[in-house]
Parts: C-alpha cells; sequence; structure tokens
C-alpha cells in the first residue's frame, strides 16, 4: 500500500501535473461560481480539452476542475445567496448571512478550511478502509434510504425558532409537493403537469433555487433601499480572512463530527452530498442547543462549517463504492466514472486487487486537487469576496442576470425564465408573510428520494407495512429520528420549568 | 424617465444601427461559412449518455478531418421531446442539423409523450449498440435462465425484478419481453423500478431484489469481477466481451432486443442530404480516431442507415407496441 | 387578519387545490400497486391541510423579521420583474448577445445609474467576457435568435 501511495505521489507530484492541478482548479472554481455549471457539467465540458494528455496529467486536471467547482459553488451560495447545487443549499443558511454582515471573507475563509479538512478527513478513510466499506455501501435498502431521508427533513426542521416551527413544516410540505411535478418515476404517469411539455422533467431544483433564494434575495434588498448608491453589504470586513483562535476551537469539533458523518453518508449510493450537509446541519444544531451566541441561520459558523465539511467528506466517500464496487451513486460521480474510463481506468474491484497503482494515483490525484484548492484559493478570497462590494445598482442587476442565465445554459428554455420570475413573487410574498423558505428547498430536494423510496419498499414487501420495523438498520434510524423530534418537547419543558425557578 | 432619456441621447437611428451592427457581428462569428459543417442537437444535459454520444462521434468526425467544425446544442426537456419538437419547427433552417437518440424515442413517440413522433423525422443511421441482460448477484442459487423460468413458473410473485428505470420503460420492456417468450403472462412480472442504473445494481447487490434488468454496458464490469453473474443476453450473437453468456436463442427464446444510438435529421430532409450525412458517418467507422473513441467508452458498433435503419426502427415499434398494448400501457 | 393566519389561509388553498387535482390523475395499468402515483400527493395534501389549519388557530408568536419596504423600492422591483419577463421574451428573438447587452443596461437604468457610458460599457464589457467564455473556452453553443437567422435567411447569407 505505501508503495501505491508513493508512486502515486511522484507521478502527481510532476512539474506539468502540478500545471495541471492548478489550471483545473482556477477553471473549475471560474465555472462553478455560476449557478448552473455545478461539478457535472464543469467536468463535462473540460473532459474533451484533457483527451490530448496522458491519463495521469487528464485525471489530475479533472481532479483540479471538480474540486475547484465545487468551491466555486459555494462561493455563489455565500456570496450572493445562490446555490447551484443541491450540497451547497446548506451552505446558504448561514453562509449567507455572515457575508450579509460583512463577514464574507471570514465565511469564505471557513468554507476553505472546512471543505479541506472534511476532504482531508475523507481521503484518509478511504485509503485505510475503501476495500472494507464496501460492504457497507450495500447494506443499505430502500426501507433504510426512506427512513434516512426522513431524519433528514425532521433534523433540520425541528429547530426551527420558537413559533416558527409550524409554518417550517408548512413550507417543508409545499416543497415536497413541488417535487412531485412531473413523470411518476415509478409509473410514468405525468403529475401536476396540464399538459405542458415544459413541465414533464418536473421542476429543476436549479430554477427553484435560484428563484426562492437568490432572486427573490435580491429583490427584497432592492425593495428597502433608500439611495441609489446603498450598497447592499456591509463591506469595513470584507477582506479579513482571519479565523480566531477561540473560534477554530470552536467549530474544529464540528469539522471532525461532520466529515465522519459526511463520510458515512456518502458511502451510501443512494444517499450523497445534499442529504450528508443536511444531516450534519442538524446534528451541530443538536449538539449545540441551548448553548449558542449566535443563533443557527444568523451566520454561526458551526451552521457553516457543518455542511461545508458534510459534503466534501460526502464526495470523497462516494469514491468508496465508485472505486470499489464500480457503482457511480451520484450524478458527479457517474459523469468521473465516464472520465476515469476515458483515461483508461476500470473502477472496480479489480482495479484495487490487480492494479493498485491506479487504485492509489487516483485518490492521490483527488486529494492533490483538494490541497491546491485550499493553497490556491486561500489569497483569492479577499478578491472574490469584493464582488459583493460593488454597489447595489450594479450588483442587483448582475445578481438576475447571473441567477437567469445559469438556468437558462441549463435548459435553453425561455420557460424557465417565466417560471423563475412566477417563483421568486411568490417566494418575495411569503417571506413578507414571515414563512421561510428554507424548509421549502430542504423538502424539495429530499422530496423524489423520499417517495421513491417509500413507495419501493412497499412495492418489495407486496403493501404490507413491516418494512417499517422488519430491518435492524430501517429501526436504528427511525429510532434516532423520534429522539429528534423529541427536542421541541424538551425545550419547551425546560423553558416552562426555567420560568417557574424565576418566580 | 428612463426611455426619455435614452431617446435624448439616442436616435432611433443610432439604435438600429447598433442593433444591427452586433447581430451582423454575432451572427459571423457563431456561423461558420465552412460547408462542412454540422450541428448535433442533444435532447438531454452535458455528461449524460446523449451527450456522451454526440461528442464522442463529433471528435471522431472533427479529428479525422472528415468534417470541418461541429457546435454542440444541449436541449433537455420533456424526456427528450423538447429536442424533438424544436426539430419539427425549426426544420428549414436546420438543414446540417443531427439528432442523437436512442431506444426511449421509439418507447416515447408510442406512450404519446412527444407531441411528435420519430417518424417524423428523417433517420439518419444507428451508430452504436448495447444490449439488454438479466443478471444475479454471484452469491445467488440461481444458476442460470432456466431456473428463473421455473422460478416464475411456479410462483411470479417471488420474484422481483429491477431495472434502473420506470415502469413501461427499456429495462420493464425487455424483462416483459423475456417472460412473454418464455410464453407466461408478461403482466405477472413483477418489476421494482430504481431511478437510475447504478442505484438498481446496488439494489441487487444489497439483497432487495432478485434479478437484474440492464444494459450490458452497465453490467460489465460487476460481471468481470465476479461480483454478480450475467445470465443471458438479448443480442443475436454472444458478445465477444462476455463470451460465456448464452443469448436467448441460443436457450430457445426468440428474445432479440437492440438498444440503438444514432442520428436523425430533420423532418423531409433531401434524400441528397440523407446520403451526405450517412456516408460521413460510415466513412468515420474506418477512422482510427473512432476506433480510440469507441474503447474508450466500450461501445460496440452497429451501422445501420437509410431505408434499411428506418424498416428497422419501424420493427422495433411494432414489436414494442405490441408488447406495451398486451401490458396494458397503451 | 394577521400575517401568519393569511399565510395559513393561502397554504390552505393551495393544498386542497393540490389534492383535488391529485385525486384526478389517469389510473396507470394495475400491477398490484398498494401505493398509486396519486397516494403521496394526496397524503401531502391532507398533511398541508390539518398544518394550515393548525397555524391558523394557534396563537402566533412572531419571530422573523419582516424585510424593509420603500416605495422607490417596489416600483424598482416591479420594473425588474418585467425586464426578466422581457429578457425571456427576446432572447428567443436577439440571441444571447444582444438582449444582454439590454437587460443589464436597462437593469442598471433601474436601479438609478444615470451615466449612459458607464451603463453602455458595464454592460457590453460584461457581456462580452460572457460570451467569449462560454462560446469559445466551454464551448457552449449560443443560438444567435430566431431574428438574426430570419434577416440572414433574407439576404441568402446562409
Amino acid at each position: 500500500m505505501l508503495e501505491g501511495i508513493l508512486t502515486g505521489l511522484s507521478t502527481a507530484l510532476s512539474l506539468t501535473n502540478i500545471f495541471m492541478v492548478s489550471t483545473g482548479v482556477l477553471s473549475g472554481t471560474l465555472i462553478g461560481m455560476l449557478p448552473g455549471l455545478g461539478p457535472i457539467s464543469a467536468i463535462a465540458l473540460m473532459i474533451p480539452i484533457t483527451y490530448g494528455f496522458d491519463s495521469a496529467s487528464g485525471m489530475i486536471l479533472m481532479a483540479g476542475v471538480y474540486y475547484g467547482a465545487i468551491f466555486g459553488g459555494s462561493t455563489s451560495s455565500i456570496l450572493i445567496n445562490a446555490p447551484g447545487v443541491a450540497g451547497t443549499v446548506a451552505t446558504a443558511f448561514d453562509g449567507y448571512p455572515l457575508a450579509k454582515q460583512g463577514k464574507a471573507g471570514k465565511a469564505l475563509a471557513v468554507a476553505a478550511y472546512s471543505s479541506f479538512f472534511g476532504g482531508t478527513i475523507g481521503a484518509v478513510f478511504l485509503l485505510l478502509g475503501a476495500p472494507l466499506l464496501a460492504r457497507f455501501s450495500t447494506s443499505f435498502q430502500s426501507a433504510d434510504y426512506f427512513a434516512l431521508m426522513l431524519m433528514g427533513l425532521v433534523a433540520v426542521s425541528v429547530f426551527t425558532p420558537k413559533g416558527q416551527f409550524l409554518k417550517a413544516i408548512s413550507m417543508t410540505i409545499i416543497g415536497l409537493m413541488l417535487s412531485t411535478v412531473g413523470m411518476d418515476n415509478v409509473t410514468g404517469t405525468q403529475r401536476f403537469t396540464f399538459g405542458q411539455l415544459n413541465l414533464f422533467d418536473g421542476i429543476s431544483f436549479l430554477l427553484l433555487a435560484m428563484a426562492t433564494f437568490a432572486l427573490s434575495e435580491a429583490l427584497i434588498i432592492t425593495l428597502g433601499s433608500q439611495h441609489d448608491n446603498y450598497q447592499a453589504f456591509l463591506t469595513s470586513d470584507l477582506h479579513n480572512l482571519k479565523v480566531s483562535k477561540k473560534e477554530l476551537k470552536e467549530i474544529a469539533p464540528t469539522i471532525g463530527r461532520s466529515s465522519v458523518l459526511g463520510f458515512l453518508i456518502g458511502v451510501l449510493p443512494g444517499a450523497g452530498a445534499t442529504i450528508a450537509s443536511f444531516l450534519a446541519y442538524g446534528m451541530e444544531q443538536a449538539f449545540s442547543f441551548g448553548n449558542t451566541k449566535v443563533k443557527f441561520g444568523d451566520g454561526n459558523l458551526k451552521g457553516l462549517a457543518a455542511p461545508e465539511t458534510a459534503n466534501n467528506a460526502a464526495s470523497t466517500g462516494s469514491f468508496v463504492p465508485l472505486l470499489t464496487l464500480g457503482i457511480p451513486g451520484s450524478g458527479t460521480t457517474a459523469i468521473m466514472l465516464g472520465a476515469l474510463i476515458s483515461y483508461g481506468v476500470q473502477p472496480g474491484p479489480q482495479l484495487y486487487t490487480e492494479s493498485p497503482e491506479v487504485f492509489w494515483s487516483v485518490i492521490i490525484s483527488m486529494y492533490l486537487g483538494n490541497v491546491v484548492l485550499l493553497i490556491l484559493n486561500l489569497p483569492l478570497i479577499p478578491y472574490i469576496a469584493r464582488l459583493i462590494s460593488l454597489p447595489q445598482r450594479f450588483l442587483i442587476p448582475f445578481i438576475l442576470f447571473f441567477s437567469l442565465i445559469g438556468v437558462y445554459l441549463v435548459s435553453f428554455n425561455t420557460f424557465d425564465i417565466y417560471m423563475m420570475v412566477g417563483f421568486a413573487t411568490i417566494a418575495i410574498s411569503l417571506r413578507f408573510l414571515e414563512f421561510p423558505m428554507a424548509p421549502m428547498l430542504i423538502g424539495f430536494v429530499l422530496g423524489n428520494l423520499l417517495e421513491d423510496n417509500l413507495r419501493r419498499s412497499l412495492l418489495i414487501s407486496n403493501g404490507k407495512l413491516e418494512f417499517l420495523w422488519e430491518r435492524p438498520i430501517t429501526l436504528a434510524i427511525f429510532s434516532i429520528t423520534i429522539i429528534i423530534l423529541t427536542f421541541p418537547l424538551y425545550r419547551f419543558i425546560r423553558s416552562k420549568l426555567q420560568t417557574k425557578n424565576n418566580l | 424617465m428612463i426611455s426619455r432619456n435614452f431617446i435624448k441621447y439616442w436616435t432611433i437611428r443610432q439604435v438600429i444601427t447598433i442593433v444591427t451592427t452586433f447581430l451582423l457581428v454575432s451572427h459571423y462569428l457563431i456561423a461558420d461559412t465552412q460547408v462542412h459543417r454540422l450541428h448535433f442537437l442533444i435532447p438531454g444535459g452535458a455528461g449524460g449518455g446523449w451527450d456522451g454520444t454526440a461528442r464522442g462521434v463529433g471528435e471522431a468526425l472533427t479529428k479525422s478531418g472528415l468534417v470541418k467544425h461541429i457546435s454542440y446544442q444541449n436541449m433537455s426537456g420533456g424526456g427528450g421531446g423538447r429536442a424533438i419538437a424544436h426539430l419539427v419547427k425549426t426544420a428549414k433552417r436546420q438543414q446540417d442539423t443531427l439528432m442523437v437518440n436512442s431506444t426511449p424515442i421509439v418507447i416515447r413517440s408510442l406512450q404519446k409523450i412527444f407531441s411528435h413522433s420519430f417518424q417524423d423525422l428523417t433517420p439518419i443511421a444507428a451508430v452504436i449498440a448495447d444490449y439488454g441482460v438479466f443478471a444475479v448477484v454471484n452469491e445467488s442459487e440461481i444458476q442460470n435462465w432456466q431456473q428463473v423460468v421455473t422460478l416464475f413458473q411456479n410462483d411470479p410473485s417471488q420474484l422481483t425484478v429491477s431495472g434502473g428505470s420506470g415502469r413501461g420503460s427499456m429495462d420493464h420492456l425487455v424483462a416483459a419481453l423475456a417472460f412473454q417468450a418464455v410464453g407466461e403472462d408478461p403482466k405477472k412480472v413483477r418489476y421494482i423500478p430504481y431511478d437510475a442504473g447504478g442505484k438498481a445494481m446496488a439494489g441487487l447487490l444489497s439483497g432487495e431484489t432478485k434479478i437484474l434488468s440492464t444494459g450490458l454496458g452497465e453490467a460489465l464490469e460487476q460481471h468481470r469481477s465476479g461480483q454478480i453473474r450475467i445470465l443471458a443476453i438479448t443480442a443475436n450473437e454472444r458478445s465477444p466481451v462476455v463470451p460465456n453468456v448464452p443469448t436467448f436463442k441460443e436457450l430457445g427464446y426468440e428474445v432479440v432486443f437492440i438498444n440503438w444510438r444514432g442520428f436523425f435529421g430533420p423532418p423531409d430532409l433531401s434524400q441528397e442530404k440523407v446520403k451526405i450525412h450517412s456516408k460521413t458517418l460510415k466513412k468515420m467507422f474506418q477512422t482510427p480516431h473512432w476506433e480510440k473513441v469507441r474503447i474508450r467508452n466500450g461501445w460496440k458498433n452497429l451501422y445501420i442507415s437509410g431505408e434499411k435503419f428506418h424498416n428497422f426502427l419501424m420493427q422495433q415499434e411494432s414489436m414494442i407496441s405490441k408488447l406495451m398494448k398486451e401490458l396494458g400501457f397503451l | 387578519m394577521s400575517k401568519n393566519r393569511f399565510g395559513a389561509v393561502v397554504i390552505f388553498g393551495f393544498s386542497i387545490a393540490y389534492g383535488m387535482i391529485a385525486l384526478h390523475f389517469p389510473v396507470p395499468p394495475a400491477f398490484n400497486d398498494s401505493a398509486s402515483p396519486s397516494s403521496f400527493p394526496i397524503s401531502l395534501s391532507a398533511a398541508g391541510i390539518i398544518v394550515s389549519m393548525l397555524i391558523f388557530l394557534l396563537p402566533a408568536t412572531s419571530a422573523a423579521t419582516t424585510p424593509e419596504l420603500t416605495s422607490k423600492g417596489i416600483l424598482r422591483v416591479f420594473l425588474l420583474l418585467l425586464l426578466m419577463i422581457f429578457y425571456g421574451f427576446v432572447i428567443k428573438i436577439f440571441g444571447f448577445f444582444v438582449s444582454t447587452i439590454l437587460f443589464l443596461s436597462i437593469g442598471f437604468s433601474i436601479m438609478g445609474e444615470r451615466k449612459l457610458k458607464v451603463i453602455f460599457l458595464t454592460a457590453t464589457v460584461t457581456t462580452i467576457i460572457f460570451w467569449v467564455s462560454l462560446t469559445q473556452f466551454l464551448k457552449i453553443y449560443l443560438d444567435s435568435g430566431s431574428l438574426s437567422k430570419f434577416v440572414f435567411g433574407l439576404l441568402n447569407l446562409d
């Protein structure tokens, strides 16, 4: 194994390859910042360029693009509340409030550190445990996935501020409802499409996220603006990347917990980075329950570090089923599989036994992408953060353009633009009625997975409900979910007791 | 207020001049005046199967010099229906446009999902093929297809068959076809749909389902590494990549199913154009550049063009239509 | 009526409408399903009805902060919404290049920028940067719009 790692390192560390990975990271970051172009499109668009290179260089370039695009996505999520990939939705929950308070530099730095450590810890697990974890990745069945998705929904919405609980639930339901639009995955029946071809594939995540997060936020800023030269964000502290020792101490355990959780969720081919980020966010809320200075959702550093760590650890974890079983768990790993095959690497158990040096060099390349990302992007952060110091009269049209063109570049359908305007208008109205948008998007993201796995479990069990408790994994996840559900009750009782004591 | 300012500074004529200048410039920057130029219309997003086929073929065509310039347009939506509608609507200016597509276009046309059918388009040529296979996990007690048939005959409800797409889609239809050929009721097949081939494979490995119906390309690696065993293949003859897997024909069942990928032109494309396009594609098969692309992607060549391609499609359509009627989908 | 209750009524109405549509899905061929395509939507609709009724009935505690409002802001947002619809409309006709310049220029003016030179230069430079990086580096195909195709079709330049 050591030998394999060393050969992997020596090929990776040639001058050409360092140049390759740097180019990849930079272009990936730039591409990923445009909301419509996530890691999937970034890699798809970059692969043809790499065909002329030898496979090691190609792979390393791709690793750079991959990590760059993920970081680019977090950047737009933090700076302008525009999560272009489902895995960065939770990043916006606390990242964007930080940017609004003028701490964009710090938020980006925390995101970069968290992704780096998430990726690092993930890579260590991958090196040590990949062959062993292969069994774990096929141990989950549909019923377990259903339980996991339910836990994800509950974990985030339970910890809403006082008085918001029911409203959060109602918005989650709306999100679930929106996820049912389009062709039914099981029977092929068209649901809520009204005969519209444009709705046949359902509402795209990107469209809904851009309309209800980025557009509605930009328009709400505009609603309140008094002066033409008004700046949308506080910009005094923009370039300050410093994370104090105290803050580091605070987020260190978060990073530790989230990377383990994220990695394990990522190993499951039916779960992935999105659910990992939500669960990590929920877990942090549970751990710091009742003793936070900054509320979650108002710019809590833990709330930013947790999802960023978890989604990167999960992306690394998804290499376990890819490399050991040859199974792509997500869209991103599917495109990686295609890319690896085109470099002459056929992922699967044979790779590990027959050509371990290739196995190790894939992992080393990916890890190198992670390292170079941190080294290159930290000095760039002040410049990236400066984007939001533009005067509002320029910034707002830019944000609108960014969001619209990001969606349009994926579908080239003007219907999508009209639909975005509609959703943005509804989102603004609901926000005035003090109904939160975040639970809606969580419901939407998890809706399809929830329904699919539930219906598949029912099909397999012949309509009997026993699948809910027959398997130990399902039962365990349900038990944890129930424990989480008791938190609001606990909070309620405690506040009652406190008022009693004060009397 | 804004418009008043605007008019004060810019007369209408100036505005028109600027707009037309931009139109001219952008047109010349986009349009290539080369005769040998093709435009590929891809009904799905970047990174999908259709996208890979179009860009792979495009790479071979341009690198070998058969075509000077190829542009790619991704137009997803409507399960591929938007691209078809677009091609039909703008047929006149799409004389050098080829749309990539595959077997699902036949199925979805039958289901009347599209506002048009593949029959409205001009078939150019199929280029690559994949075949349906049935697989079990390595530890399974099922050793061959005959045992599957016996199990099914005893109690079809005990035999779960999974696939990577919804009911009525290709994986399901191939399974229905296989059991129909045995003389059983295809409606009794207990099909369990997953939303991606990889997830269906994970489901099989987790022991959730007994048999997996999928494409050879998606099961090859797991078969080679001994995680799963492929029991039978829907090809005409044994595949050189899995020489020990019998075809259904050998087993005595008339089950042949080819999942092709190929290209279509706009409606009523002139015979002359059809010939040019299909010849270009034919020439591509002889180039080393194509061989490189093909091996890289693990594709299998299948060249059927023009009238033959049309007949092949009609034959596939009537087979699928008969099956879907029997299953109650039509 | 308080904001909470108004919102609850909206969600209640939406849930009812959603559930009504879900009741009338075409029935797919029977494969002994225990859950049909409408089962999940109908239970969501029921959940939506119950939760919105609870919000309506239970006493509300307002915790969120309502966004600010100015009359200038309202006008601008209205214009920006129209501008986005306009963008969707013109991008089909003029293509990416011209429509984006138009969109950004009008957007900057709506937001209060007065200097025409600044407006036009910023919009054009941004558009060119985007156009070049999308079409030349990433090789994304951008349609040149139906108008230019029509004009050039007439001139027979193709």
